[in-house]
């Protein structure tokens, strides 16, 4: 299959595919007249405040937070469809900043997108061919001759026929139009995946189609995915290595199991608690319930951005912001965490 | 315990010039007082529609079109509207998936507090004292400050606790909860199910939770009932529905979400697509879908059959064993329940249930958050 030529093969051995460095995004708020006249500060909202990871070939990164945490706007940073305030995307050993937008748009062709809401971002005008042929013959996949060939092939590669390639979005159930989604993503054989909340949309017994799919994609064309979602029990299913996210700032990265039998923030160890569960012993013990709900990202607190929240904060905590830091070396990955007194 | 709501046998059509959408069909179930019973089942499966056509609360074309709704004794289906608007949001309360659709944006708290109150009869100072012990209450900081806010000023949570406050003012004896945490992230769905259990426990008031979520079930309700094509397809207390399924869809719902213990075990999803309500259903309605289905099933409906420990299941392959991922020792549990529950009569079941398995009480969590 054409396919098998996608793995990676940039990526040399233990090199990361994609490395994200002090990465950050903000956006100015609303300046009127008035506040200009009354001398007002100039506030921003800081969506991606320095985050850095890696995601190695062939591996699945979970990103899991609350909403308003930026997972998405990370997303749309790292592939430039929003410009970075500052810090470095290395993709394949190309760093993004470097390259004009020419080069960037080439680059970013290996970075796919799949969103949450497939029928929004699917032209409901077109036919399934004429939404894979056009991704096939903007990017000089394939030559015109070859195009229908290859999109029957994408279709079974996705699970759905060729007799319904003619057919408009709006004849597809959710579950089918997200394998659209999914074909259209990999019509230009990307590297990376990035699956933004792909499943939340979908009912749990079609949400299990689409997750087995992106398992056996994965295996089979060796792609890597950054897998985001708020589902803790999904991201722990799909995930090789899982980053929390809190306040636009990543707080916590490790293996999966390690981040979910032994969390180290306190503020991983609450959100894993508050996820309903249906274990039976999951009882009386009174649950690490967290407090409050999440402050505005205008006004970040000071010191660690979770103090207001966390029964461990102390005064070091309200004033000095914790960095991220290595707490032990896995042979999975390294378990990092951004706290003061962190619970492991 | 006496029920509070008894349903029996209901159904309500959509029913327009082109088409009839059966989207309830035959439902029965009861609640008893002080207890949460779940309805659960996937989008478009009629959970939210029964739980609303419990209240009357349908569109034009939504007809009742058989089946009984006992409300404390009363029969709610054949009540004039003027008796049934007396009940609704006193005695039966409401609370959404959406506060941002169900408050009303252009007025304060205040005003959404006092329309609710003044049926009490209260004075202008006791309703703002009510108003703010409710506040109080569903756990919002400052409440008295709050008062004035208009629903855009405040976070999602806020919000949905100011409706559950707003729900509680008249004192309901029965609460409708249609997907109250849904819309919510996890720390604060975790907040606002505390809560809920919390003020059940302390007002006495019996809860209907519509929900999608097995883990949300399993942290709040004594009983459930799945939901697949407008009927339900199985009812259990919640620990036998979720560790001992018996019907094949409630065992396919359990199969797709990934196992807590075992990561790695490939999830199992159902296949195909549930049925469109507008076409008459022959035989099962999951015979399509279902792994199970043999001749019997694709020709006649199958009837509800109680089992062994109160379970009640519409299917005509239910055996006492299960299809689910099982350990030994729910092994061991099932083999316990047959041997000691021989044959039960049709009804005579629960209080067997009961006595078969003592810890089936919710989960208690801790206070309110």
């Amino acid at each position: 299959m054409a396919e098998e030529t996608n793995a990676p093969k940039a990526a040399a051995q233990g090199e990361p595919l994609l490395e994200v460095t002090d990465l950050c995004k903000s956006f100015p708020l609303k300046y009127g007249v008035l506040d200009a006249v009354m001398r007002k500060e100039r506030k921003h909202l800081t969506a991606v405040d320095h985050v850095s990871f890696s995601l190695n070939a062939g591996e699945t990164l979970g990103l899991v937070g609350e909403s308003g945490c930026g997972k998405s706007t990370l997303a749309r940073t790292v592939i430039n469809l929003y410009n970075p305030t500052g810090g470095k995307v290395v993709f394949a050993g190309v760093d993004f900043s470097q390259l004009s937008k020419h080069e960037l748009r080439n680059s970013c062709k290996d970075i796919q997108m799949i969103f949450q809401d497939p029928y929004s971002s699917l032209n409901p005008r077109m036919t399934v061919r004429q939404v894979l042929r056009e991704e096939l013959l903007h990017h000089n996949m394939c030559t015109k001759a070859e195009v229908d060939e290859r999109i029957i092939e994408l279709l079974e590669l996705v699970g759905l026929s060729e007799d319904q390639a003619d057919r408009l979005p709006s004849a597809f159930s959710g579950g089918q139009r997200q394998r659209i989604g999914i074909a259209r993503a990999l019509a230009v054989q990307p590297k990376l995946i990035i699956a933004d909340e792909p499943v939340s949309a979908l009912d749990v017994s079609i949400q299990a189609q689409i997750i087995n799919l992106l398992c056996d994609l994965q295996e089979k064309l060796g792609l890597s995915i950054l897998f985001i979602s708020h589902d803790l029990r999904v991201v722990r299913y799909i995930s090789d290595r899982v980053a929390v996210m809190y306040l636009g700032a990543m707080v916590e990265t490790a293996p999966t199991d390690t981040l979910y039998t032994a969390p180290a923030h306190p503020y991983t160890k609450v959100l894993l608690a508050a996820a309903p569960s249906m274990e039976e012993n999951k009882v009386d013990d009174k649950k690490a319930a967290v407090l409050g709900e999440l402050p505005s990202p205008i006004n970040l607190p000071s010191g660690c951005r979770f103090h207001p929240r966390c029964p461990y904060a102390d005064e070091l905590c309200r004033t000095e912001s914790p960095e991220l830091r290595c707490l032990a070396q896995t042979p999975e990955g390294p378990h990092m965490c951004a706290c003061h007194h962190p619970l492991v | 315990m006496a029920n509070i709501l008894e349903v029996d046998d209901l159904s309500m059509h959509y029913i327009t010039k082109s088409s009839t959408v059966r989207a309830v069909e035959k439902v029965t179930f009861s609640i008893a007082e002080g207890e949460t019973f779940g309805l659960v089942g996937e989008s478009g499966c009629g959970k939210s529609t029964t739980a609303r056509s419990l209240v009357r609360l349908l569109p034009e074309v939504g007809k009742i079109v058989g089946g009984s709704v006992r409300y404390k004794g009363q029969e709610l289906t054949t009540m004039s509207d003027r008796e049934i608007r007396g009940l609704r949001g006193k005695e039966i309360g409401m609370i959404f998936q959406d506060p941002m659709t169900s408050l009303n944006p252009v007025t304060t708290v205040r005003k959404q507090f006092f329309e609710s109150l003044k049926r009490e009869g209260l004075s202008k100072k006791e309703m703002e004292e009510r108003a703010i012990e409710l506040l109080r209450l569903v756990g919002i900081p400052e409440p008295a400050n709050r008062m004035g806010n208009y629903v855009h000023e405040m976070s999602g949570g806020m919000r949905q606790r100011v409706m559950i406050a707003i729900a509680l003012a008249s004192q309901p004896r029965l609460l409708l909860a249609d997907e109250p945490t849904t819309a919510l992230d996890v720390t604060i769905q975790d907040q606002i199910i505390c809560l809920l259990n919390d003020l059940r426990e302390k007002l006495g008031m019996s809860i209907l939770l519509v929900t999608h979520d097995l883990g949300v079930v399993n942290e709040m309700c004594h009983h459930v009932g799945v939901m697949y094509a407008g009927r339900i397809v199985e009812i259990a207390d919640t620990r036998n529905l979720l560790h001992h399924p018996k019907h094949p869809y409630t065992v396919g719902l359990i199969n797709s979400l990934p196992a807590e213990n075992d990561t790695r075990a490939r999830l199992e999803p159902i296949h195909g697509a549930p049925p469109n309500l507008a076409h008459e259903i022959v035989g099962c309605a999951f015979a399509p879908r279902c792994p199970f289905a043999d001749e019997l099933c694709r020709t006649k409906a199958p009837n509800m059959q109680t089992l062994v420990g109160g379970h009640r299941v519409r299917c005509h392959h239910a055996d006492p064993y299960d299809r689910t991922r099982v350990t030994d020792q729910d092994r061991d549990f099932a083999e316990e329940l047959i041997a000691s529950g021989s044959e039960q009569g049709v009804n005579a079941d629960k209080d067997a249930a009961d006595a078969l398995t003592p810890d089936i009480t919710p989960k208690k969590k801790g206070g309110v958050a």
